[in-house]
């Protein structure tokens, strides 16, 4: 479950067909630079990085000791950022799975991350 | 090699317990009060643990041993304090925040006063103490008394409703500000000459801890400025915590007040993204250290004469007493008379800091002194005594005629 703040850089790809949405869930806040790093390298473009929190840290209910301010104003420990972006080239999957490796983010590691895609469609709109 | 073993099982017992205690369980068939699943929740039957482990009972946790913990003591005191500090990133409050400030550190300023005086008088008349440790022994029971742990807070505030689910965010806030004020005074008591063999002044000191807060907070801030990967943040951190936290206690200064500046230094100047590593880090700690501390404040509990009993009833009394009407004087306008009269009540859970600062003071004046086994065991009883009822106040002062929530 997400509670969606998003990010989006660059423009959606103008191919339309065979699309596919790229979903990498990274639970360690310091590989998100080394996931965009990776999509630019492979000129993917149209990514949305949206902040939000596992359902085990909404639900734990968690009694904090010291750091109650921290959940007051809403301190990132225990966040996930969901990066999402369209993949036109499915070909992309793996280089980019070889690039997340060498920047860090090992998405063999289910502590690190994973990654997903989706079929997807992007209906044009009536009468174009 | 007792104190290799004494290590390891304490460490057995922190790590432990900071699993299967503060969890949210569901407060089943409860009818106003908790009592001993009160205990559980909150983790206070550590503070059992480390007794019977200590000099009085089994003596696994005896004199000596303990002397040999210290370091470890130390470095919980430096995390505890660089925890709290490194929250205070004031550019990130909203309005919310900042307009509950003012009236959170006036209510704990209340209850400080309202403790310190009466404490002044009654050490001096039941352990016959000079003036300095008399001043010493009433500022710390101030200190400790100001603070609101939030525990009770969290465990019963989910379940509010209506108009007690505002309250009990108010009340949250409260309780995570008002940290500050017995951090801020029990790092004044270090000030005091009387702790450093009558040397120095109280603006020496004072300047000192602020000095080395600052510096090592400039230091974190410098070498978290290059792009590091976790496990050298945690070296940072490390280092960070075992340097101030060693130099405070070497100078017999509060390792808890000195990392606070450090982590407000940090907090307000470093990335964010370095700053939200660092927090992540530390909060990981967060359980283990207080119930390391739990532990061996118990253990190093040595329980006095009924008179002290006495002592700890009036000070479950002045405090009750100075969180009512601190909260009655700080919250004029802001919240309904009707409310503000008891909204004291939901503010008694106690712990969390109160026990760092008992653990400080045994810290820096160890020797068995009168002193620090009285507020020890006056701050000990107020602790468990107030764990025991604060979840069933919390909820009466939230609006809850029904009864608490069942499995």
């Amino acid at each position: 479950m997400a509670r969606a703040a998003g990010t989006t850089v660059g423009l959606l790809p103008l191919c339309l067909e065979n699309m596919h949405i790229l979903l990498i869930f990274v639970y360690m806040d310091d590989l998100v630079d080394g996931v965009l790093e990776a999509l630019v390298e492979l000129e993917v473009t149209g990514v949305t990085v949206v902040e939000g929190a596992a359902m085990e840290r909404i639900l734990a209910d968690d009694v904090p000791i010291f750091s109650g301010l921290l959940q007051t104003i809403g301190g990132s420990h225990d966040k996930v950022r969901l990066v999402l972006a369209p993949l036109a080239q499915r070909s992309l999957v793996e280089p980019l799975f070889r690039l997340l490796a060498e920047n860090g983010a090992d998405m063999a590691d289910p502590a690190v991350g994973r990654l997903c895609l989706l079929p997807a469609e992007f209906p044009e709109p009536p009468g174009s | 090699m007792k104190l290799v073993l004494a290590a390891a099982l304490v460490t057995a017992l922190a790590l432990a317990g900071s699993r299967f205690s503060f969890l949210h369980l569901p407060l089943a068939g409860v009818r106003g009060s908790l009592w001993v699943r009160n205990i559980l929740l909150t983790g206070t039957e550590f503070i059992f643990i480390g007794l019977l482990l200590g000099s009085p009972f089994l003596g696994i946790l005896d004199d000596m041993t303990l002397v040999g913990l210290a370091p470890i003591l130390g470095m919980g005191l430096s995390w505890i304090g660089l925890l709290f500090g490194i929250q205070w990133q004031v550019r990130r409050w909203d309005g919310v925040v900042r307009s509950g400030l003012l009236p959170a550190l006036v209510q704990a300023g209340v209850v400080a006063v309202i403790i310190t005086v009466p404490f002044y008088f009654l050490l001096r008349w039941s352990l016959d103490l000079s003036h300095a440790w008399c001043l010493v022994g009433a500022l710390t029971l101030g200190a400790a008394g100001s603070d609101t742990a939030q525990s009770a807070l969290a465990l019963v505030g989910r379940s509010a409703r209506g108009e007690g689910r505002a309250l009990a965010r108010l009340l949250r806030l409260v309780a995570d500000l008002d940290g500050l004020v017995a951090v801020v005074v029990f790092g004044a008591v270090c000030w005091l000459p009387v702790l450093h063999g009558d040397t120095g002044s109280v603006g020496l000191w004072a300047a000192l801890s602020v000095g080395l807060g600052v510096v090592m907070g400039l230091v974190v801030v410098a070498l978290t400025s290059y792009q590091l990967a976790e496990e050298e943040l945690l070296l940072v951190l490390l280092g960070t915590v075992f340097s101030g936290g060693g130099l405070a206690l070497y100078l017999s200064l509060s390792p808890l007040f000195v990392n606070a500046v450090t982590g407000a230094v940090v907090a307000n100047l470093s990335q964010e993204r370095v700053l939200r590593s660092l927090q992540s880090l530390l909060v990981r700690g967060d359980r283990s250290v207080y119930v390391l501390f739990l532990l061996l404040a118990g253990a190093q509990w040595h329980p006095s004469g009924w008179s002290v009993l006495l002592l700890a009833g009036a000070y479950l009394m002045l405090r009750t007493t100075g969180k009512l009407a601190g909260n009655w004087l700080a919250f004029r306008g802001v919240v309904a008379p009707a409310v503000r009269g008891h909204m004291g009540l939901g503010l008694l859970s106690h712990g969390g800091l109160a026990i760092a600062v008992v653990v400080n003071l045994q810290q820096i004046h160890d020797g068995g002194s009168p002193v620090v086994d009285a507020v020890t065991t006056i701050v000990l009883v107020g602790v468990i005594v107030s764990e025991l009822f604060s979840p069933a106040l919390v909820w009466r002062v939230l609006g809850g005629a029904r009864p608490m929530p069942s499995s």
